[in-house]
């Protein structure tokens, strides 16, 4: 073996410490950040929520919810009534796409997978010369 | 309180003894055991790598 | 030079080599089950019932793809942290820690959320029996407690535990299928009422892969078993494969009896669809039966979460990525479990802190991050290490398809995650830059180079 093994620095307790509660802090953070976005939307966005609200009021049947009888038996086994159905029937999912923010999401995961390939790769040669000694050798 | 509320309490207790048990147990290992034998287990120790394991070293 | 890791009178502390297939077994399913009671009808609400079968099937070959090409390298690579110490030895330290990350995070985080989970079905048992209020929280603390205990305490009882309670869990969705099947007089389920098309058309399809992920999530736990195993390369592959029939007939059976008794829109929101299930079947025997199966399902998902979760953080810890003091096998029990107590507070907190979904799309999130490196991992294993060259336990059929088909997969499922849940989908990329900034400027400098590659391979070709 030709070449002299790299000697790791040893670290100290203090150290040790501060890098676990650091991964801490971090995942804390990426769990919290989508749920504080959303707050600071429905904080911008009032209108949206009462409109919402507002519609609960006029009385509906199964027919208008286009539910067959045999629907309307499930849901009533449920403990759900024209009222509470129409609650649920009506939430819809909204599918239109921000063309702007998928590239950007796009960019970001082609930049992620780039740099940890990249720096993975030299990281990794460098763990083979170590392993098997320098390719000219070995 | 009923059998519910007897229940909370009995888990908060049971909880926290498994809890201390398991501090109680690591603080204890790590003071009788050398640091050096609880680090030393090797990755992937299996009939396939009989030969590496065989020479004692990897290298 | 590896004498500095030894102990004083140069004897070694590996963990304890107990397992066979069928622990193998019940350590997949059991972490996923849990996904066939509660989590999988969301696809249902995002593209409707015929989208959530459609997810179903194809997410079920994603996971095929997944559940081949991880029995093929782990079958080799037979050690502890499972896609980790691959990813260290094919890909390099960087990638390898973000892997080991990613196991950490989907299993701790799921672990959190069916800790959770099982708290609030016994607020709901308490709550039907006339005690208003309980407090959820105790019985929360309670599960992740006790499994980290069984988890410290030895391997081998942890995942006979698992296997029987995985068992019982399993029987119970089959014996819900037996009952309200078409064959009874008075039939119950009638898909033809309830089947109303696509009505968000095909990009209802496209959204429902994102929760389709909860059939299968964790079904490549397995791996971390790998160091545990009497025999690795004869346990993983076959505990494995065997494991992903009975997820897909077990879900494929879930989706038919929820599908045939309830309006889709119901579905799409429900949090125990296969109770509710019961509930409408009206038979008090089976909605008992199911209670118990839910809560058996969420019990043998966090078990083996903390299962895995330890071991890649022990592994970790054994190459320095992280603090060495987590690598510490037990003297007498052989398990991680400096790694284990860790773990907890992390769990209690995200369990009692943090929102469910979005516990649940981090853990989601992770998983397809590790099924994304899967793709190009086994492509590269073939090729530094091509057929031949080194003992495998088990070879995958068609490569390179499974790798070539995983790959796509992957990249459908983050436009559909995209689809609901963007900002989660960036804010956890942006965490696992900021980690991987963190480990190749901070981090690294603490781990021995040459010392990483353990296995006993020739020269990878070509490097």
């Amino acid at each position: 073996m030709a070449r002299q093994p790299y000697q790791p620095p040893r670290q100290g307790v203090p150290g040790m410490i501060i890098d676990s509660l650091l991964m801490l802090v971090l995942v804390f953070f990426a769990l919290m950040a989508p749920a504080w976005i959303a707050e600071w939307r429905a904080a911008h966005e009032p209108a949206a929520e009462a409109a919402a609200t507002d519609g609960a009021a006029p009385a509906v049947t199964w027919e208008e919810l286009g539910q067959n009888p045999t629907m309307q038996s499930a849901w009533e086994k449920l403990g759900k009534d024209p009222a509470a159905a129409k609650e649920i029937i009506d939430h819809r999912f909204d599918y239109t796409i921000d063309i702007v923010k998928l590239l950007f999401v796009a960019a970001l995961i082609v930049f992620y997978f780039w740099f940890m390939l990249s720096s993975s790769a030299r990281e990794y040669r460098e763990v083979i010369a170590e392993r098997f000694g320098d390719k000219d050798q070995g | 309180m009923d059998i519910w509320n007897i229940a909370e309490y009995a888990c908060w207790g049971i909880a926290g003894v498994l809890v201390l048990w398991m501090i109680a147990d690591m603080v204890r290992v790590g003071a009788e055991y050398d640091e050096a034998l609880l680090l030393s287990s090797r990755e992937g120790a299996d009939e396939l790598l009989e030969r590496g394991n065989a020479t004692g070293e990897a290298k | 030079m590896t004498t500095t890791t030894a102990g004083a009178g140069g004897e070694r502390i590996n963990l304890l080599k107990v397992l066979g297939p069928a622990h193998i077994w019940g350590l997949g399913v059991g972490i996923v089950l849990v996904g066939e009671y509660m989590g999988w009808n969301f696809s249902v609400g995002k593209g409707g019932a015929l989208a959530s079968l459609i997810a179903c099937w194809v997410i079920g070959l994603l996971y095929t793809c997944v559940a081949m090409i991880d029995s093929e390298v782990t079958s080799t690579v037979a050690a502890a942290g499972g896609q980790y110490a691959q990813a260290k030895h094919i890909i390099g330290p960087l990638m390898a820690f973000n892997v080991a990350l990613y196991l950490v995070m989907a299993y701790t985080m799921l672990e959190a959320g069916n800790a959770f989970v099982a708290g609030d079905l016994m607020k709901t048992v308490a709550g039907q029996l006339g005690h208003e209020n309980l407090d959820s929280r105790p019985f929360t603390l309670l599960v992740i407690a006790f499994l980290a205990w069984l988890n410290y305490r030895g391997v081998f009882m942890t995942l006979t535990f698992n296997f029987i309670i995985t068992a019982i869990a399993f029987v119970a969705v089959i014996t819900l299928f037996i009952i309200t099947g078409p064959w009874l007089p008075g039939v119950a389920v009638t898909h033809k009422e309830f089947l109303t098309g696509l009505p968000y058309g095909w990009i209802g399809v496209v959204a429902a892969l994102q929760f389709g992920m909860w059939y299968y999530l964790g079904i490549e736990g397995t791996c971390q078993a790998a160091e545990e195993c009497r025999s690795a390369g004869r346990s993983i592959p076959l505990g494995t494969i065997t494991g992903m029939v009975t997820l897909i007939i077990a879900a494929s059976l879930t989706w038919y009896v929820a599908a045939g008794l309830m309006p889709w829109e119901y579905l799409g929101q429900a949090y125990t669809p296969l109770y509710d299930a019961a509930t409408i079947f009206g038979n008090k025997p089976l909605q008992a039966f199911l209670f118990v199966g839910t809560l058996f399902s969420t019990l043998a998902s966090a078990n083996g979460c903390i299962n895995d979760a330890s071991r890649a953080w022990f592994s970790m810890g054994r190459d320095r990525y992280m603090p060495q003091w987590f690598g510490a096998v037990h003297p007498r029990y052989r398990t991680p479990f400096r790694a284990i107590v860790f773990l907890i507070p992390i769990a209690v907190v995200a369990a009692y802190k943090l929102p469910l979904d979005g516990v649940i799309t981090f853990s989601i999130l992770s998983g397809l991050l590790g099924y994304t490196f899967m793709s190009f991992n086994v492509w590269r294993f073939r090729k530094l290490w091509p057929l031949g060259t080194i003992k495998r336990g088990y070879i995958h059929p068609f490569h390179p398809l499974p790798a070539i088909v995983l790959f796509i997969l992957c990249i459908a499922v983050y436009f559909a995650t995209f689809l609901g849940y963007a900002d989660y989908l960036i804010s956890i990329l942006v965490f696992f830059i900021f980690a991987s900034f963190w480990f190749a400027w901070h981090r690294y400098k603490y781990v021995r180079r040459g010392d990483q590659f353990t296995m006993p391979w020739p020269r990878p070709k070509g490097l």
